[in-house]
């Protein structure tokens, strides 16, 4: 027979899941508009406030588990480490606003040499992607090459800033700016992949992944 | 932490049934140590043991050692032994025809331990530290058993420390009790610890993660497990405990 704690560790999961897909939909969804000069402003708006809602039902049904069953061990550690995770899928999603936000700001940006954002995204998804799976599977492996991954994006912002600051006359500002930035945002996103990849070691070994 | 009481490779036999296995065990001092663990698993026998209450049974057998600041209590005299480590059991027992002022007062009366006037301030002091004090003061004459069961329990916890004991055992002593009084006791072991060594058994274990500040994990007899509460309810070394603790066995 199954625990009536288990019946609420499964709601939580599955509100975790609805999350992490709607967060990767955010990030896609604004990136790609940037690179095809659209504006998705209010639809990723929409995802975001989406995640917002699912982070206060995860700590509202957190917080009923521990009042009911005052649960401990590996269970108290699924319900802090879904915590931790629920507010790293609405950070991505906040970061995926602000990137959606700049063709608002700056204008259209599909003139601008998309490279090294292209570069960028390519990890951050897989990271981001990855920090789900090695969530949702309890992957301390996995979660730990998602860390390792952080160098790298880490890595290109830094080229990105210092690049930037030797450049001389410069075509279009925008696109300087646009592309410090929306690396930025993505090397964010990055950390809080981290975040939730460091959070899977709590839940299997009892000890955060260090970052 | 200093050790108070050192279990070194305790077995515990009833007739030929072995009931606790080469248990050895530390248990700190002037700290709450519980003891979880299934039914059956050997809690009580193992608290029994360390004030030598087998020594009453004739089918029980002890060997290995419990020594009590370095000095094994099986070569000490057993009256004293449990005078220094005092005994409180699931179901309080007041006795019946006694007032709750010598309920208190009996085992120092017995152990012959004071005259009239010490007595009266030993038997407030150890209600005040039982935190009954202020509920009793005015009928102290009465029969211990108008109290109620909560009260009763706290009246057994005064007379143990009656006895000025180092350590007290405590096998279960809210199980009987309403959630009000299962509060206060406690509360009141919690405030104990300033001056006690304290051991308390309990198959409650929201009650051992809530009081104690460190827990042994039973089970069949033997010792699996033994941290800082906090760090075996949260992360427990053994996938027996695991279980156990997250009810996935019983």
């Amino acid at each position: 027979m199954p625990r009536l704690l288990d019946i609420g560790l499964n709601e939580l999961v599955s509100i975790t899941k609805r999350m992490s897909d709607t967060a990767e939909e955010a990030i896609s969804m604004a990136v790609n508009a940037y690179f095809e000069g659209k504006n998705v402003r209010d639809d990723v708006y929409e995802k975001s406030m989406k995640l917002k809602e699912l982070k206060d039902e995860v700590r509202d049904l957190a917080f009923e588990l521990i009042m009911k069953y005052q649960p401990v061990a590996i269970d108290l550690r699924t319900i802090e480490s879904t915590l931790d995770a629920s507010y790293g899928f609405s950070r991505f999603s906040r970061y995926a606003l602000d990137i959606a936000d700049l063709t608002n700001k700056l204008g259209n940006l599909t003139e601008c040499d998309h490279t090294k954002i292209k570069h960028a995204l390519s990890i951050v998804q897989w990271m981001v992607s990855k920090s789900i799976e090695a969530f949702e599977t309890k992957n301390v492996e996995l979660a730990k090459e998602v860390i390792k991954k952080d160098d790298e994006i880490d890595e290109i912002y830094n080229e990105s800033l210092t690049n930037a600051a030797q450049m001389g006359k410069v075509e279009d500002i925008r696109c300087v700016i646009a592309d410090i930035l929306v690396i930025r945002y993505l090397e964010r996103i990055g950390d809080h992949a981290c975040q939730i990849a460091s959070a899977v070691g709590y839940v299997v070994e009892g000890k955060y992944l260090p970052t | 932490m200093k050790t108070k009481i050192e279990i070194r490779n305790l077995n515990v036999w009833f007739n030929k049934r072995q009931v606790i296995y080469d248990v050895n065990l530390k248990v700190p001092e002037q700290a709450i140590t519980a003891v979880i663990g299934p039914s059956g698993c050997g809690k009580s026998t193992l608290l029994r043991a360390i004030n030598r209450l087998h020594d009453l049974i004739p089918e029980a057998k002890v060997k290995g050692e419990v020594l009590l600041d370095g000095k094994d209590i099986y070569k000490e005299d057993p009256l004293v032994v449990r005078r220094k480590i005092g005994m409180v059991f699931q179901k309080p027992v007041p006795f019946p025809s006694m007032s709750i002022f010598e309920n208190v007062a009996i085992g120092v009366k017995l152990n012959d331990l004071a005259k009239k006037e010490r007595l009266e301030k030993i038997v407030e002091r150890s209600l005040r530290m039982a935190a009954l004090w202020e509920e009793v003061k005015d009928i102290l004459e009465s029969p211990a058993t108008s109290l109620s069961v909560g009260q009763q329990q706290r009246l057994t916890i005064a007379r143990t420390l009656a006895l000025e004991p180092e350590v007290l055992l405590m096998d279960e002593p809210t199980s009987a009790l309403d959630p009000v009084s299962m509060k206060k006791i406690e509360e009141l072991i919690v405030n104990l610890k300033n001056d006690y060594t304290i051991v308390v058994v309990t198959h409650d274990m929201r009650q051992a993660a809530r009081i104690s500040d460190f827990t042994a994990f039973m089970y069949e007899g033997k010792i699996i497990e033994f941290n800082e509460t906090s760090e075996l309810f949260r992360n427990p070394k053994e996938e027996i405990t695991e279980k156990y603790i997250t009810g996935r066995i019983s």
